[in-house]
């Protein structure tokens, strides 16, 4: 329902176009911040290796061009007494050699870069698998928020805890959509996931789009922790207003990692099936 | 035995009395044209070199010792009638005073008592009637209330496509709207464009924005009364407008048959059709829009016998914006307010009044005839308040009352046509709320007089609902405790004291200094960089404390020419605790546990408000100039650094001129300036998932471009005619077409890929409108 702060811009918009409103690109003086380190990666329990990807930021005008932070030495371990140190193999970019991401370990990202130390430690949430896979067909006809189409369902077992889930859904290797959010188990109150009749104790992945004929389908699934799930949205929303009259009052999503460094450090498992609909 | 001794204890208590007999002079002061009934007259006794005003009823009671006095009743823009009175008794006297030269009474002395901006304790203020509105520029063939206001230093108009003003550093939820003692949520027409007051129907605007009298309450940062006309009660006159934009009608009328001034009515009405501009628009999905807003008052007065008098007043208007069928989106106020009029005696005044006060908005999307969802959310109030006013002697004018308030919140509703949706609501949260007050009016001696009183205000929020607590983490629900009807859940309660003090120096200057503690228990979320309509009201609760505010201010007063000239300088100070600001993604829509979203802290501005005004002659205005400066502290903010508020305008001036050329001609012109408001800008920009994610460091840390502006607006008034007048007026917004920043966004740049730029939104640039206005 956010849609409510876009129809009022659209109102604002109307009436300002109706009487001569007009947008410019401005000159405008901004200070520069100081350099920050740019940390994007992340650990799953698929098989390795992991990337993280180190670069910098930079002055809000001129080229976009990100300086890659090369040099740096950074390592990752776990609760169970693993070390990995990560190997560059191109500029700004640091690969594991060996950790495999295991669900239910905490894991530190220790960075040392330019003399600077950073840290970030998460724990990787319980893993989903999905076990049952179908596809149904629906005319679109019951409900106003169903268009016409095929429809995939993956079911799995939900902890009944707070979970945070990530779905995306591939069509031929492009994404099609991706939907972050969070399900605490209660089939009645979450109306991103759905529960079918008559089976009580598995909850479906629903990527909620309609799919045509002869289209192969993977769905892929990630349990995320509630830190990850905030920065995204954050970042969502962040890059949806871009400052402005209109929404929110801008702010930097929420990093994890210690020191200033921007970016974030996830641990997530992943699981995925696929369906070819006939 | 025991009868006669009490006899004559009572004699001789009553024979102690009659060394200092008094009697009371009183009664109403009208407009002699129409019998309104006049606010702020001045009752001036030579003899005792003391005095009184009307209040807003029109009465006025003065308690002095036997003897022969003269009497000055005068009112700016009227003429002043002087009288000699003997009073060997106590006298009803109604007077009436005119504006034309007409001669009413036996003796009209045109002796100047118009100093009372010296004189008064009152401060921070600023009040017009209708009189002085009417010479105010004119935009879109319109004067308009808020407009007006916020070219008074220490208002800041929220800027253009922004409805709501800011006082003193405040936010738009922080300024008490009244029509007629009903609260108005919502002032504002679209966009900030008109307010709701249709200026034909107003008699009179007050603005307080500190020293606020013990008898007001509710806001931290001012008070805005407006009182609209009773309804001539003389003769039927129509009087409106035609013009491009909107148009407007206002009747008043004596009751047909009723005996003279004993009942009257006023309808007032007022309609836009901007949208029909948007039927040629060059973007052919606009061509479908609807954008307009109307609204209506009507108030009925019923005198009862001298000593009664009874009024029902209500207002309804509406902002609709929508788009062919397929959506729509309105959102407007209703208030209904019925009075009662009591006179005890000469010298116990009595108000008692009930009020319904309405605001909500509807957001309503249409898929196909019968398939569509709705969502709606608002607050209603109901008040039951009495003031009683007792007038003692000319040193004093003692106030007190009580007001009860059940307030009830609407956070949201969501309907659905579908089957497959269900309804759903937030549960609606109901509040109790009650306020006593007592304060006098104190001319303690000649130079010092003072306005002092204490307010208690205690507000509880009741059942049925539920309230949440939350655990450490500050988000997830502990414990919901459910409530029944009328159980009470949490209660809040606090004295609000007021003082002002106003040491005269001489007849043309003084000094006058206040404090004013003030709570709020209605607070509007607006987690958005610029408020909307659909921003959410919720009331004090277990976890959002009442907000507070304590303000003090300073200031000098001088007069000059016998005073044409008025001038005054105030400094302020105040301190606000438990302001209220957002968490990232703070969601105000269907959102039961908003409150676990929201931050507290604490807020305070401080500023020097310079005034030159000229209030009389052919050519009159102001120059207004605000310097200030306004901030906030929040632990959940940027780490707790301070920080400019959003309503933070370094300088703020306003210009303001009408000229009289001739007997038909006048022409006005206004000149704005502020500094622009304080806004967050990136100080970076990085990578982040393959796109660019600007970087934040310091919250309102940059400033919008200053905003400027001038407007320009000539009436041409027809030929005087005995039943029929009728005037043009051509009023120009933005004359210089100066393009004012509305907002600026920072994005990835479309001409030159691998970069990023600014781009600035401006709305408004030159507007003008044709209006006839006529009046029989």
């Amino acid at each position: 329902m956010k849609n409510g702060l876009k129809y009022w811009q659209a109102m604002v918009l109307v009436l300002g176009i109706g009487f001569s409103a007009c947008e410019k690109v401005i000159e405008i003086d901004l200070n520069e911040a100081d350099i920050k380190l740019v940390v994007e990666g992340n650990v799953t329990n698929g098989a390795g290796p992991y990337l993280i990807k180190l670069t910098q930021s930079g002055a809000y005008f001129g080229e976009s061009t990100y300086n890659r932070a090369e040099g740096a030495s950074v390592t990752i371990s776990d609760d169970a007494g693993n070390i990995d140190i990560l190997v560059e193999q191109d500029a700004g970019m640091y690969y594991t050699q060996n950790l495999q991401g295991t669900p239910g370990r905490s894991y530190t990202l220790d960075i040392d870069f330019n003399d600077v130390s950073y840290s970030s430690t998460v724990k990787m949430p319980v893993a989903v698998v999905v076990d049952t896979s179908f596809s149904y067909e629906d005319d679109g006809s019951s409900s106003l928020f169903v268009d016409p189409g095929f429809y995939v369902l993956g079911g799995f077992m939900d902890t009944k805890e707070l979970d945070y889930y990530r779905i995306q859904a591939f069509v031929g290797g492009d994404s099609l959509v991706e939907v972050r959010t969070p399900w605490d188990g209660n089939p009645v109150e979450d109306f991103q996931l759905g529960a079918i009749d008559g089976v009580s104790s598995q909850l479906f992945v629903n990527p909620f789009i309609a799919f045509k004929s002869q289209d192969t389908v993977t769905i892929m699934l990630n349990s995320v922790n509630k830190n990850s799930y905030d920065y995204f949205v954050s970042l969502s929303e962040s890059k949806a207003s871009g400052g402005g009259g209109f929404g929110s009052i801008p702010q930097n999503p929420p990093s994890n990692i210690s020191n200033g460094a921007l970016g974030f450090f996830d641990a997530y498992t992943e699981d995925q099936f696929t369906v070819v609909i006939d | 035995m025991k009868v006669s001794s009490l006899v004559i204890t009572l004699l001789i208590f009553v024979s102690s009395f009659s060394f200092a007999q008094k009697h009371t002079l009183s009664g109403y002061v009208i407009d002699s044209e129409s019998g309104e009934s006049l606010i702020g007259v001045t009752i001036y006794v030579e003899e005792m070199k003391a005095g009184t005003v009307t209040n807003v009823y029109g009465f006025y009671s003065l308690t002095v010792p036997a003897g022969t006095y003269n009497i000055k009743y005068s009112f700016i823009g009227f003429q002043t009638i002087a009288e000699q009175i003997e009073l060997t008794q106590n006298i009803k006297k109604d007077i009436e005073l005119g504006t034309n030269s007409e001669v009413l009474r036996e003796v009209v002395i045109e002796a100047e008592v118009e100093d009372d901006n010296v004189r008064s304790t009152e401060m921070s203020t600023v009040k017009m009637n209708m009189a002085e509105i009417e010479k105010l520029p004119v935009l879109f063939g319109e004067v308009d209330v808020l407009k007006t206001i916020t070219l008074m230093p220490g208002v800041q108009s929220a800027g253009e496509g922004n409805t709501g003003f800011y006082v003193r550093g405040g936010g738009p939820d922080q300024n008490l709207i009244l029509l007629d003692e009903a609260p108005v949520y919502n002032a504002s027409h679209l966009l900030g464009f008109f307010s709701v007051f249709n200026a034909d129907a107003v008699k009179e605007m007050e603005l307080m924005k500190g020293g606020i009298p013990s008898e007001y309450g509710g806001r931290l940062s001012s008070v805005l009364d407006i009182k609209m006309n009773e309804g001539n009660q003389r003769k039927t006159t129509v009087k409106g407008g035609i013009g491009l934009i909107a148009s407007r009608l206002t009747i008043e009328s004596p009751f047909f048959g009723a005996t003279k001034d004993k009942a009257s009515f006023i309808v007032s009405g007022r309609r836009t059709y901007a949208d029909i501009f948007l039927k040629a628009a060059p973007d052919t999905s606009l061509r479908d829009a609807k954008l307009y807003f109307y609204d209506l008052s009507a108030k009925v007065n019923y005198k009862l016998n001298d000593n009664n008098r009874i009024f029902l007043s209500g207002y309804f208007g509406r902002d609709v914006f929508a788009f062919g069928d397929s959506f729509g989106f309105n959102w407007g106020n209703t208030t209904g307010t019925a009075r009662w009029n009591h006179l005890f005696n000469d010298k116990l005044f009595m108000n008692m009044a009930l009020i319904y006060s309405d605001y909500d908005y509807n957001f309503n999307i249409n898929f196909s005839e019968d398939v569509g969802f709705g969502l709606k959310s608002g607050i209603q109030d109901i008040n039951l308040k009495t003031d009683l006013q007792y007038f003692p002697n000319t040193k004093n004018n003692i106030k007190f009352g009580a007001n009860l308030i059940h307030h009830t919140f609407i956070p949201g509703e969501f309907v659905s046509d579908n089957i497959d949706s269900e309804s759903f609501a937030v549960v609606e949260k109901k509040a109790f709320e009650y306020s006593l007050y007592v304060g006098n009016d104190h001319k303690i001696t000649d130079r010092i007089s003072s306005n002092y009183g204490l307010r208690w205000n205690s507000f509880s929020v009741i059942g049925p609902g539920e309230e949440y607590s939350y655990e450490e983490d500050g988000e997830t629900i502990k414990d919901t405790a459910v409530y029944e009807q009328f159980e009470l859940a949490k209660t809040y309660g606090g004295f609000e004291p007021r003082i002002s003090v106003n040491y005269t120096l001489n007849n043309q200057s003084s000094i006058k200094a206040s404090y004013n503690r003030m709570r709020q228990n209605v607070h509007l979320l607006s987690p958005s960089t610029s408020g909307t309509p659909i921003d959410l009201w919720l009331p004090s609760t277990s976890i959002i404390a009442p907000e507070i505010a304590d303000q003090v201010a300073l200031g000098y007063f001088r007069n000059f020419s016998k005073n044409k000239y008025e001038t005054s300088v105030e400094v302020y100070y105040k301190d606000m605790q438990n302001q209220i600001d957002y968490k990232q993604g703070t969601n105000i829509i269907l959102n039961p546990t908003v409150e676990s979203e929201l931050l507290f802290g604490r807020g305070w501005s401080y500023g020097a408000e310079f005034l030159i005004r000229k209030r009389k002659g052919s050519f009159t205005g102001w120059i207004g100039y605000t310097l200030a400066r306004t901030e906030r502290q929040f632990d959940g903010v940027d780490n707790g650094v301070v920080y400019p508020s959003r309503y933070d305008r370094t300088h703020d001036i306003s210009v303001v001129a009408s000229y009289t050329i001739s007997e038909r001609l006048t022409v006005a012109a206004t000149w704005v300036y502020n500094t622009g408001n304080a806004v967050t800008f990136p100080s970076g920009k990085y990578e982040f998932g393959g796109e660019t994610i600007n970087f934040y460091t310091e919250r309102n840390g940059y400033r919008m471009p200053a905003y400027h502006r001038g407007d320009l607006s000539l009436t041409l008034d027809g030929k005087k005619r005995d039943k029929f007048n009728s005037s043009w007026n051509l009023s120009i917004y933005n004359i210089y077409n100066r393009m004012n920043a509305y907002s600026i966004s920072f994005r990835d740049s479309e001409t030159a890929p691998g970069t990023t730029e600014a781009v600035q939104l401006s709305l408004f640039g030159i507007i003008p409108a044709i209006t006839w206005n006529f009046k029989f």
